[in-house]
């Protein structure tokens, strides 16, 4: 319950940010003056719209679960609020749930937000070039939204990892940092399996792979082949990358309760 | 009856991330606070308070020893300690911190909802709540504006309400009345009387050495992390004070008796005769050699030390 009124109140405070705001801001702008840019690709607008605002929500969600889940904690011991909070009858899982479910809230809203805009201007395009190989808007829109759900689950996992750096760190600097490396890291997993295999020593490649082996692979959350030819099959299955999600997100938490379940606040 | 404040040992040291350099905020403490009791924790700045509360409080841990909250351990330095005992007996103390802070786009209202709900409390039963402590603490007035709208008393203010949502046994507060006016820190006063009165115990860390005077029974002074003085405040006040005695007038066979206990007779401005004696243990002994002479004693005046001058004289001792 305790996790409920903390995990509202933090999304009450993120979703005044100027910082995610301003994020939102130019995400919407981006998305908005996509159409804009398919004068780069004649014969291929709907395609490169759809690459174009896939591409944002992606970076700024990542953006914005980073920055939201990261600077939640570091601004409430900053400006000494968690003193207070950790006085009241609760343990201090309860208060790392509560700001996760806060970061959660707030993810959910701006990718939701982003979603409308971006399945508007899908409409708006599919009604600009009319296309008898194209498939229904209808179809375009079930897997917008996979890929829109893929994307929330990789801010899941994000947004965990960062919330367990934020407990070692007393400003969002770190947190932030961490987070845009493990994004750009979870985005190039693949290629870290064929860079362990061509490292130049034996000790590199044993360091690579670590990686590979340990970080979340986040091209499976990626869904822009599929978006692009309005295939609604997911390979994973969605199920099966919510597990992997979620057990990625459990992680991170346990790493964040560890750290944070007897510090010095 | 058991204590509401245990502290057996505790020390607090902390040390910088490879340990290289380490200060001990609280060298092994030990206190005691009796439930129903007003217990003024002083010290100067840096002397250790606010870590020791922070610890009451679960904020910190300790790097040995325990603290006892109503007979029940409540921290402990043991990294495996559960939370749990500390998560139920948190429900029974009320926290104000120094100058404390509150969520700015909350309204005072809301904040104490927000306070009130990680009590449990919901409901009519947090409405009632939430207008009693903004009634005791007079802010029904600005209980609907921003946080951030709020001087610095007001926060106090709404600070003191939230420490007093869930009618705790326990109340730790820290500077209660720092940056208030001195109307404010009248009523303020006087709520720590009236919850005393109710058999609360308040634990109160204060630089306003007056106002603790007036509400503390026992106080505790630390300095470096060390408790260097502590007992019930009449007797600290009073303990090796001088005393004076006026006599109408003093024969020369009596002035002579009263010098080789160590007395310093003289002339007091009322034209009597006064005599200082060197600690008030030599009282008794004084009266008897005056009885013996039939000496017509006027008054017998014990100079009582203000907490200010206990205070300051304690702590330069220390440092001494």
């Amino acid at each position: 319950m305790n996790s409920i009124v903390i995990g509202l109140n933090a999304y009450r405070e993120s979703i005044r940010k100027k910082t995610l705001i301003a994020f939102l801001l130019f995400a919407m702008l981006v998305i908005g003056t996509s159409t804009f840019l398919t004068v780069l690709s004649p014969g291929e607008e709907i395609k490169m719209v759809k690459d174009v605002c896939l591409s944002s929500i992606s970076f700024f969600g990542m953006l914005i679960a980073v920055f939201g889940a990261g600077a939640l904690i570091p601004q409430e011991t900053d400006n000494r609020t968690i003193h207070t909070i950790l006085s009241k009858p609760m343990r201090r899982i309860t208060y790392l749930l509560g700001k996760y479910l806060g970061a959660q809230l707030t993810i959910l809203l701006n990718l939701g937000l982003m979603a409308v805009l971006f399945l508007v201007i899908l409409y708006l395009q599919s009604r600009r070039y009319v296309d008898e190989s194209q498939a229904p808007f209808s179809a375009t829109a079930l897997v917008t939204m996979k890929a829109m759900v893929l994307v929330f689950f990789e801010m899941l996992v994000l947004s965990a990892l960062a919330l367990a750096v934020s407990t070692l760190s007393t400003s969002a600097t770190l947190p932030v940092i961490v987070g845009i490396f493990i994004y750009i890291v979870g985005h190039s997993v693949n290629y870290l399996k064929n860079l362990s295999e061509h490292a130049p020593s034996e000790f590199m490649s044993i360091i690579i792979r670590q990686f590979y082996l340990i970080l979340p692979n986040f091209s499976n959350f990626y869904l822009r082949n599929q978006l692009i030819h309005n295939d609604p099959y997911v390979p994973q299955g969605i199920l099966k990358l919510f597990a992997y999600a979620f057990l990625y997100a459990a992680f991170g938490l346990l790493i964040a309760y560890l750290l944070f379940r007897k510090k010095d606040m | 009856m058991p204590a509401a404040i245990e502290i057996i040992n505790l020390t607090k040291t902390y040390r910088s991330l490879f340990g290289l350099r380490q200060v001990t905020a609280v060298d092994n403490l030990n206190l005691h606070v009796d439930e129903g009791e007003v217990f003024g924790f002083l010290g100067p700045n840096g002397a250790g308070k606010t870590t020791t509360i922070k610890i009451l409080l679960g904020i910190l841990y300790p790097s040995s020893g325990e603290c006892k909250l109503f007979g029940e351990q409540f921290t402990s330095s043991s990294a495996f300690a559960p939370e749990t005992a500390d998560s139920r007996l948190k429900a029974s103390i009320g926290y104000l911190p120094e100058g404390p802070y509150f969520h700015e786009f909350l309204t005072g209202r809301e904040v104490l909802a927000f306070y009130g709900r990680l009590y449990g409390l919901g409901g009519q039963n947090l409405k009632k709540r939430i207008s009693e402590t903004l009634e005791i603490v007079g802010m029904e007035y600005a209980a609907d504006r921003l946080v951030q709208h709020y001087s610095k008393g007001m926060r106090q203010r709404v600070g003191l309400a939230q420490a007093l949502l869930s009618d705790p046994k326990l109340l730790i507060l820290d500077e209660p009345t720092v940056g208030l006016d001195p109307i404010a820190r009248r009523e303020i006063r006087d709520l720590l009387l009236k919850l005393k009165g109710l058999g609360k115990t308040l634990f109160i860390c204060s630089h306003e050495l007056s106002e603790v005077e007036m509400v503390c029974e026992r106080i505790g002074i630390v300095n470096h992390g060390k408790l260097i003085k502590y007992g019930k405040l009449v007797d600290l006040a009073f303990k090796d004070r001088a005393v004076e005695i006026h006599v109408a007038s003093l024969s020369d066979e009596t002035r002579k008796k009263l010098e080789a206990l160590n007395c310093i007779t003289g002339k007091h401005e009322t034209g009597l005769t006064s005599i200082r004696l060197p600690a008030r243990q030599a009282v008794y002994d004084v009266l008897d050699v005056l009885k013996a002479s039939s000496t017509d004693v006027v008054e017998v005046l014990s100079q009582k030390e203000s907490l200010e001058d206990l205070f300051i004289r304690t702590v330069k001792e220390e440092v001494a």
